[in-house]
């Protein structure tokens, strides 16, 4: 009995749920309930979400209650119930204008809640991104240190060479001689257009080979990721 | 019924791409285990995962940002082999490796996983799902989180296996700052780029999707990479002969 509820069932509606959603691309007449199948995968993973809010509390709560990495777990859960209850704010203020689904719109939408996204999430974001770059200029001078067989550097002088190339024959450098600029503008264009095109059609086609084998590893019933 | 031809071979490919997987697999079963193409960075992880046992430590195992139940599945559930792999020899130590996710349904999936490894153990008491985090629910944010763990966890080792996109810089730079032998398994183009420098083992393109057949050696996941290699070697066919066929007919074959 415990098997039948732990395993048989799981992967028979795992295998149903797989091989609907592709009949609905083979026959058209069944394309109209693919939205459906989507829709419920939406609210499964609505009901995560607050498994996740959950582990989010216990984590950094014991975090606190352990003193270990106490502070910034503090400030998250701070933050947490801050945002909760902006949110709520939100949700109050329009109460007596809107109903329904528009309603739960304006508890993430809300007038404050943008001003949060706006003026505190998306500047941090962007600072960290801007940080990017200088990362990977780190990491590709290490690269060049780290490297000790003779093939991995000589990959690592093939990365850097290319990376050189790519970078001057983007940049407006005027003062360079007509033959050196255009020579370095025509090398960007084959490593881009060539060799980095032909490099990254090959691995998006083994990729799409690797996402066919799982997925009809699942419909198959050979792998099952969701039972025991 | 599909009509077009591209959309009749696509289905003729995945037909037999299923069959081939069939087979191969129950080949696998049948105990006809073929030796695998190497692939260092998956071949390593065992003896990783063993030294940063043997050192009382947890093994940091990111998820990257994809869940299950939209486009990012396949990947996600890539790097759920790789946790399965990893989880069986964590569970008889009971030493769980600290895996962060930043999407729900990957967090339900990577705690039933470590689950059903102590189970094997008949220890499904002793796990604590705190192994399991949540970070955050978008890329970047979940990037900060993870440098933040690999800063303060004491660990020799570090895994990232997953859907990534250029934020894997990040993590991967506070691994090489803190020193650890790194090894990632990523889909997308971008993180690959970025991982490149950083990272000692990197598993590109479908080599991701292997992981399980090196980790677990199930005779599916076997199967599967077998399958996978006679598909590319068609298809590799395929494109030489339509581009010997276009020279020859000093056109596009009709």
């Amino acid at each position: 009995m415990k098997r039948l509820v732990t395993a048989i069932i799981p992967s028979v509606i795992t295998i149903l749920a797989i091989g609907f959603t592709l009949l609905t691309y083979l026959v058209p007449a069944l394309a109209g309930l693919r939205p459906m199948l989507v829709e419920l995968a939406v609210i499964v993973a609505a009901f995560a979400m607050l498994l996740g809010v959950i582990n989010v509390l216990h984590v950094h709560g014991t975090n606190i209650i352990r003193r270990r990495g106490w502070f910034y777990s503090l400030v998250l859960l701070l933050s947490f119930v801050g945002v909760l209850l902006v949110a709520l704010f939100d949700l109050v203020m329009s109460l007596n204008r809107v109903s329904g689904a528009a309603l739960a719109q304006q508890a993430t939408s809300g007038a404050a809640m943008t001003l949060m996204y706006q003026y505190i999430l998306i500047p941090i974001q962007a600072s960290l991104t801007a940080l990017l770059p200088f990362f990977l200029a780190f990491a590709a001078y290490r690269t060049l240190r780290i490297r000790r067989t003779i093939g991995s550097t000589l990959g690592a002088v093939v990365f850097l060479i290319t990376a050189m190339v790519v970078l001057l024959g983007q940049v407006p450098l005027s003062n360079l001689p007509p033959l050196v600029d255009n020579g370095l503008r025509m090398a960007r264009e084959s490593v881009i257009r060539v060799w980095a095109m032909a490099g990254m059609r090959g691995i998006l086609l083994g990729v799409a080979l690797g996402i066919i084998a799982t997925a009809l590893r699942v419909l198959i019933g050979a792998d099952r990721p969701s039972s025991d | 019924m599909p009509t077009d031809l591209a959309q009749i071979i696509g289905w003729v490919l995945i037909l037999v791409f299923g069959i081939s997987i069939a087979v191969f697999s129950g080949s696998a079963l049948a105990g006809r285990r073929p030796a695998l193409r190497p692939l260092s960075g998956f071949k390593s992880l065992p003896g990783q995962l063993s030294q940063v046992i043997e050192e009382g430590q947890s093994l940091p195992l990111s998820l990257g940002s994809g869940g299950v139940g939209g486009s990012d599945s396949a990947t996600t559930l890539a790097g759920l082999a790789v946790l399965e792999g990893l989880a069986e020899e964590s569970a008889a130590t009971d030493v769980p490796p600290t895996v962060t996710v930043a999407d729900p349904t990957t967090l339900v999936m990577a705690q039933d996983v470590l689950r059903r490894a102590y189970a094997q153990q008949g220890n499904a008491a002793g796990l604590d799902f705190r192994s399991v985090r949540y970070v955050a629910a978008s890329p970047l944010p979940y990037a900060a989180g993870v440098m933040d763990l690999l800063s303060n966890e004491e660990t020799s080792s570090s895994v990232m296996a997953g859907v990534f996109g250029s934020e894997s810089a990040f993590i991967a730079e506070e691994g090489a700052r803190q020193g650890l032998v790194q090894v990632a398994g990523v889909a997308d183009l971008t993180s690959q780029a970025v991982l490149y420098p950083s990272v000692n083992h990197l598993a590109i393109g479908e080599e991701m999707y292997a992981a399980g057949a090196y980790l677990s050696a199930k005779p599916a996941s076997v199967g599967s990479l077998l399958a996978q290699d006679l598909i590319r070697l068609i298809l590799v066919i395929s494109i030489l002969g339509f581009a010997l066929l276009t020279l020859l007919l000093g056109g596009a074959p009709q």
